[in-house]
């Protein structure tokens, strides 16, 4: 048996992975300038390919069935407006007992809107982009809400005209946050959601709101489903954000620098 | 006429595609096919180009794809000799 032959591709493969980690160290070393050069085109992609959908769309080819998908689109808009407005209610009755409670107030911090301009289920690591970036005095670091005020997650790479934000509840992310005065640590799941256990008998319903101290007791999910077994002692409690980050066209980005 | 390049070329685009847009899953299978049914060197990369996408910079995370990219070309190696394709 020829040994050369068994080894014939091994070559290719040994300059296959060097290449690879040559290509990732360079790009750790750099501060992300490779990543950066990859980003740039996908993401100018993605927001042509969204445009161009749209306006397909629009030519009215596909009208009878567009008009039922974009009625169906807009019910599960007002749908999700809706759920999420009756949250934010929530949470700010809430944060009024707090505040009635210590008298102490706390003003919402300054930011801008930005735009989400790449898919948010494409990534395994929880994170998506969003259309702002150094130019709009974007900072590593800052917080990412909804609209009504809830954590998103936090901005972790910074462009000149966007920014990675890793979700709060991203897969295998540990947020310690509040249940009803309970402490609680939530797993991420990703896509907005998460998991935590809570003595089973404690009295939770579905839209509690979820606070964390790490945001300065600010609103970071809603109870999504409690789940319960007579055999075990612990309840298994699905959180949620009020809004799917696959619906979240913008995203409001808070920051001591920002206006 | 023989469409097995055309079917690796073909897999190997969807892959990059899927990283930019659909689930992760699309690109695992993806990486997985062309890893099983060819000596794919593009595995790796369609693994590096998801890391560069949508990885968090600092180490906090590991490279998942990357380094799943390189395990699937070098671990296959032996099943694809001996019980699969030549």
């Amino acid at each position: 048996m020829s040994l050369y032959r068994q080894n014939r591709g091994r070559k290719g493969f040994v300059a296959v992975t060097v290449t690879v980690l040559i290509l990732f160290a360079i790009d750790t070393v750099s501060g992300g300038m490779l990543r950066r050069v990859v980003r740039a085109p996908v993401s100018a992609l993605s927001e042509w390919s969204v445009a161009l959908s749209e306006r397909i769309g629009a030519t009215g080819f596909f009208s009878s069935r567009r008009a039922l998908a974009a009625e169906n689109k807009a019910l599960r808009q007002e749908m999700v407006l809706l759920e999420s407005r009756a949250a934010a209610y929530a949470a700010v009755k809430q944060e009024n007992d707090e505040l009635r409670r210590v008298l102490n107030v706390a003003t919402h911090p300054h930011g801008i809107t930005a735009s989400v301009v790449s898919s948010t289920e494409a990534s395994p690591y929880g994170t998506f982009w969003v259309g702002a970036g150094e130019s709009d005095s974007v900072l590593y670091g800052s917080l990412v809400e909804t609209a009504e005020g809830f954590i998103i997650g936090r901005i972790t790479d910074v462009d000149t005209h966007r920014s990675l934000v890793t979700e709060l509840f991203a897969p295998g992310a540990s947020t310690p946050a509040t249940l009803r005065g309970a402490p609680i640590t939530i797993e991420g799941r990703g896509g907005g959601n998460g998991r935590t256990k809570v003595p089973r008998g404690m009295p939770l319903e579905v839209g509690d709101v979820v606070t964390s101290a790490l945001f300065g007791g600010r609103p970071v999910a809603v109870v999504g489903s409690v789940e319960t077994s007579a055999a075990e002692a612990f309840a298994t409690v699905s959180i949620r954000l009020p809004v799917t980050v696959e619906s979240l066209g913008f995203v409001y980005i808070t920051s001591p620098k920002l206006p | 006429m023989n469409i097995s390049p055309l079917f690796r070329i073909l897999v190997a685009f969807f892959g990059f595609i899927s990283a930019c847009a659909l689930s992760p899953m699309f690109t695992i299978a993806a990486m997985l096919v062309l890893s099983v049914r060819y000596r794919a060197w593009e595995v790796p990369f369609i693994g590096l180009f998801m890391d560069f996408l949508w990885l968090p910079p600092g180490f906090a995370v590991l490279p998942l794809f990357t380094l799943g990219g390189l395990i699937l070309l070098w671990a296959l190696e032996p099943l694809r000799r001996e019980f699969l394709f030549s």
